[in-house]
């Protein structure tokens, strides 16, 4: 039997506590959100093109990225994906805002942030602090087009009311599955 | 309670800790914030009106669990009620919090109800 130490970074591990965390999250900040798709390690390498495909159409539309960083044996980055209806979405939730409040760019950033912070948190907690010690970056804000250096190692669709939210991760060492960080 | 300090470098977790105590329905005359945890021990060495503080732990120049033990470490402030809110949720992680000298921890997310129930063990 495979001991679990021995392999703390399976793949579908990782991605099933990503999963676990953004639900929790989506939960305590939505009354009603859905998953729309799921997309598996090694299934996709650009969750963009997925993500343009789906919920911008031919045009393209300006998204923004919250990416936080967990550093261990395995490094890699949870990255929240939204397009502006999703940015607003989240960002309502998060602040407890009713829908005609208004709210600002800066808020919407640095809610967008706390999501990611959130989710990335939750995921460190499910998965891998059991095998070791692990700390997470502080949370960034990106503009599209971003390329990621890493594997992508899972990506997630939801809709929160109007909006469109991928959560995807993506690790930068262990990308041969085995969850060896590279030496 | 005359004050509450929550300590946080992000403005967006400061207001939502605001509006879950609103929500939970405390009642607090002032809410004073600080943006890290050496501007957060900067004002309860000077403000004695403060009555309970929330932390987060990461936070620049001075993290949250640095905090709590300059707090515990000034002479009249050993029993004011600290607590942690922050996404580290491991027991090992929160322990520690608890042995630096914080009262009570609550993880993100977190919602109005959680934090009053949480003060209200913490309270009375």
């Amino acid at each position: 039997m495979a001991d679990q130490k021995s392999d703390p970074m399976d793949s579908k591990r990782l991605f099933q506590a990503l999963e676990e965390a953004a639900k929790e999250t989506f939960e305590t900040i939505a009354t009603s959100f859905e998953k729309q798709v799921r997309v598996g390690s090694g299934e996709v390498n650009d969750p963009a093109q997925i993500f343009k495909q789906i919920v911008d159409g031919e045009h393209g539309q300006v998204h923004i990225c919250a990416k936080v960083d967990f550093l261990g044996e395995v490094t890699g980055q949870v990255i929240l994906r939204c397009n502006a209806q999703g940015a607003l979405d989240i960002s309502r939730g998060l602040l407890m805002m009713d829908a005609g409040e208004a709210i600002q760019i800066d808020e919407v950033e640095d809610a967008l942030a706390e999501c990611a912070n959130i989710i990335g948190g939750l995921m460190k907690t499910k998965a891998l602090d059991p095998h070791g010690s692990y700390k997470l970056g502080l949370p960034e804000i990106f503009r599209l087009p971003h390329d990621n250096e890493g594997v992508h190692g899972g990506s997630l669709l939801y809709q929160i009311k109007q909006g469109i939210i991928s959560v995807e991760i993506w690790r930068l060492h262990g990308a041969d599955g085995t969850g060896r960080a590279a030496a | 309670m005359k004050k509450v300090l929550i300590v946080d470098d992000s403005s967006t977790m400061r207001r939502i800790i605001m509006r879950s105590l609103r929500q939970a329905g405390l009642q607090v005359d002032t809410i004073l914030e600080a943006e890290n945890g050496a501007q957060g021990l900067a004002t309860v060495q000077s403000d004695p009106e403060v009555e309970l503080v929330f932390s987060d732990v990461n936070m620049p120049e001075m993290n949250g669990l640095e905090f709590v033990k300059g707090v515990r470490a000034t002479r009249d402030k050993r029993s004011l009620p600290i607590v942690m809110i922050s996404s580290e949720g491991s027991e090992a992680f929160i322990q520690q919090a608890m042995d630096c000298g914080a009262n009570g921890y609550v993880t993100k997310p977190f919602t109005p109800e959680s934090i009053k129930q949480r003060l209200e063990g913490l309270l009375g």
